[in-house]
């Protein structure tokens, strides 16, 4: 056998491997599509990690990924596939709206908040109930139900921005009313960092925590890895995979909340570019570990924000980093079983070795 | 408009906006028939759907859009094929990352042909046929790429249940290493079927841009990949209740459509999400029935096949 540090080691180089790979394979494609890979690349790099600011941004950026990403996590551990987040987000933006829209505006500023994020993960979770609910008792993929839904929300978005929560001053932007200052998350002083960034950091560490040290991180683990012996350990199997739901959608929807209220300052479309897909591709590159997903969030935050900035000055297309999220994605899928052969013929030849 | 013109008008609708995910659908049959289970539908109806339209428009040929747009299905099929049979990925995730990966390059891709017009297919009535009551003016008066489906539904059920091919297709769906020790490629009958599968599917793209929208916008199957991979399940793999799955979405969007133009006091942004419901709801409606009578779905479907275990 070889040793579990050497396992994990093999696991994490695939996943370096897999995301140059991914930049190699887009690099051809933008040089095909007649741009300089190389020029393109140190722009995002700087982009994302060449000063302060820009590496606030990419803070900014990281954060609805991370808790996208951890709310993948929870899911995945219990052997579910909550695509879903993207729906989930976007309803707890319209939950933590709602809040911000009818208080008063003289609330206190933490108390708005906390109402804020209550409502959110209130709306996160109920979202996410549904292909919880189909998976549980009608045995239906919650794959596919989460990934409808999340047209669904964006047009309940879009409805409300549309219609009953529309902005009345100006009839023509799609969007609702700002929000009061109370309902504003606290930012780092001259940037755009946010509280979120704290409270996403903060769910990840308790996440390992439940995860590996407590009853029910073991038995869902168990129930993710070999459900039969779960059902034989007579483990209440269905609550345990509706509590894991309820909680991926709330945390999700923290994502919506935090970009609400700290970012967007309203409740307007565009909300995310796809945050969830990429926290979905970035629970896969940490192995769902929590603490590896903190890492590659802001990785990948970065490459989100970099690429960002370069939209103007050399009219590259948002739509690369979907490419280069796609690659990465492929590449790692592959990588991951290619490894492991690779590493049981190697372990083959020292077993035979040692023999001899 | 009276009653019956309404209706009519509604059921061609049906038709029209029915045949992309039909198309779509009766393709992801055929594959998860095989044991693959292939949720990258909507990535390669937005790669058929793309390149279609630029075809077209360079050619000015639609023969050679659709050949162009069957071809790329191919391709993505097969690669799909390969990372589920060579890497014995997980193959939901796969899925999703050729949707990823598509609806990045065909957004990048397809920027320049936004809003260009293209060669379009023009309907054709059918001689004899279009003139029926009805049935004549809403089957029979549309284009030849439904006429097309109407025979690659029969065809595809066919080669499941009739042929050599589809004895093979099912054993190695069921039970692929008992298929494998009677002589069937379990690697080649799994390729060809996510690949046949694959060119429905861009077949069905290609209809939504050259028929449908007579376009190309960025995301244009608005997950029609997904809502064809919903229905497979709800017509337990069988190419004709498929149509009936597809049919009934393509009524909801048609109805949603016809009643936004009669001017009808509902958000169409609310209107847009029935036909989504519509698929949930279908699928938790067939589930409760087939409590009842079990539904026989491929044993093996997506777990992957190691001949040497």
């Amino acid at each position: 056998m070889l040793s579990k540090a050497a396992g994990a080691m093999i696991a994490f180089s695939g996943s370096i491997a897999s995301m140059l790979f991914g930049f190699v394979a887009v690099g051809i494609f933008l040089l095909l599509s007649g741009r300089n890979p190389a020029t393109i690349y140190t722009g995002i790099f700087t982009g994302a990690f060449g000063d302060t600011f820009c590496l606030s941004e990419t803070l900014v950026a990281a954060t609805p990924i991370m808790f996208c990403a951890l709310a993948v996590a929870i899911a995945a551990r219990l052997g579910l596939m909550n695509i879903g987040v993207e729906g989930q987000l976007l309803f707890g933006a319209i939950g933590s709206t709602y809040v911000a829209l009818t208080m008063p505006e003289t609330t206190p500023s933490w108390l708005m908040l906390l109402l804020m994020a209550l409502s959110a993960c209130v709306c996160g979770a109920l979202f996410a109930l549904i292909p919880a609910l189909m998976r549980v008792f009608m045995d239906i993929n919650e794959t596919i139900v989460s990934l409808l839904l999340n047209y669904v929300a964006a047009l309940t978005v879009e409805y409300l921005i549309h219609g009953p929560w529309q902005d009345p001053t100006t009839t023509s932007w799609p969007q609702t009313m700002a929000f009061p200052p109370c309902a504003e998350m606290p930012h780092l002083e001259g940037s755009r960092v946010h509280l979120g960034l704290l409270v996403a950091l903060i769910i990840g560490f308790l996440l390992m925590l439940v995860l590996h040290s407590t009853k029910f991180g073991f038995k869902a683990k168990v129930i993710g890895s070999n459900p039969q012996a779960a059902l034989y350990a007579k483990y209440p199997l269905k609550r345990y995979l509706i509590v894991a739901m309820l909680l991926s959608g709330a945390v999700a929807a923290l994502a919506g909340f935090s970009q609400v209220s700290a970012i967007e300052g309203r409740l307007r479309s565009g909300l995310s570019p796809g945050y969830g897909y990429t926290g979905f591709l970035v629970c896969f590159l940490a192995k769902h570990n929590p603490i590896t997903i903190i890492v590659v969030s802001i990785l990948l935050g970065g490459f989100l924000s970099g690429a960002d900035s370069l939209q103007l000055s050399e009219k590259l297309p948002f739509a690369t980093v979907n490419i280069l999220q796609g690659m990465i994605f492929i590449f790692l899928l592959a990588s991951e079983n290619a490894l492991k052969s690779w590493s049981e013929k190697l372990r083959l030849k020292l077993q035979a070795a040692e023999a001899s | 408009m009276d009653d019956l013109a309404f209706i009519t008008a509604v059921a061609a609708g049906m038709v029209r906006s029915g045949t992309p995910v039909l198309l779509a659908a009766v393709g992801e049959c055929l594959t998860e028939r095989s044991g693959i289970l292939n949720l990258g539908m909507e990535g390669i109806m937005l790669a058929g759907a793309l390149t279609a339209v630029i075809v077209s428009y360079l050619t000015g040929n639609i023969f050679f859009a659709i050949i162009a747009a069957l071809a790329i299905g191919a391709l993505i099929g097969l690669l799909h094929a390969f990372l589920c049979l060579y890497f014995h990925v997980n193959q939901v995730a796969t899925g999703i990352a050729v949707t990823i990966l598509l609806s990045g390059i065909t957004a990048f891709c397809g920027i320049d042909y936004v809003g260009k017009s293209i060669h379009s297919i023009s309907a054709y009535k059918v001689p004899w046929l279009s003139e029926l009551p009805f049935f004549g003016s809403v089957f029979f008066n549309q284009d030849i790429l439904v006429y097309l489906s109407y025979a690659i539904v029969p065809l595809t059920y066919f080669l499941i249940n009739g042929t050599r091919f589809g004895l093979s297709l099912k054993a190695v769906g069921e039970e692929p290493r008992a298929a494998a020790a009677a002589g069937v490629s379990v690697f080649r009958t799994r390729c060809i079927a996510t690949a046949l599968g694959a060119m429905l599917a861009a077949l069905g793209g290609a209809y939504l841009s050259l028929v449908y929208a007579q376009g190309w916008t960025e995301n244009i199957t608005a997950g029609r990949g997904w809502i064809a991979v919903g229905l497979v399940m709800f017509a337990s793999w069988n190419p004709w209740k498929a149509v009936l799955g597809a049919y009934l979405f393509g009524l909801a969007i048609s109805l949603q459509l016809r009643l936004q133009a009669a001017g009808a006091d509902v958000s169409p942004y609310l209107l847009g999400m029935a036909p989504y419901l519509l698929v949930i709801l279908v699928l938790a409606v067939s589930k409760l029935r087939q409590k009842k009578i079990p539904a026989a779905g491929p044993t093996a479907l997506s777990i992957p096949y190691l001949p040497q275990v």
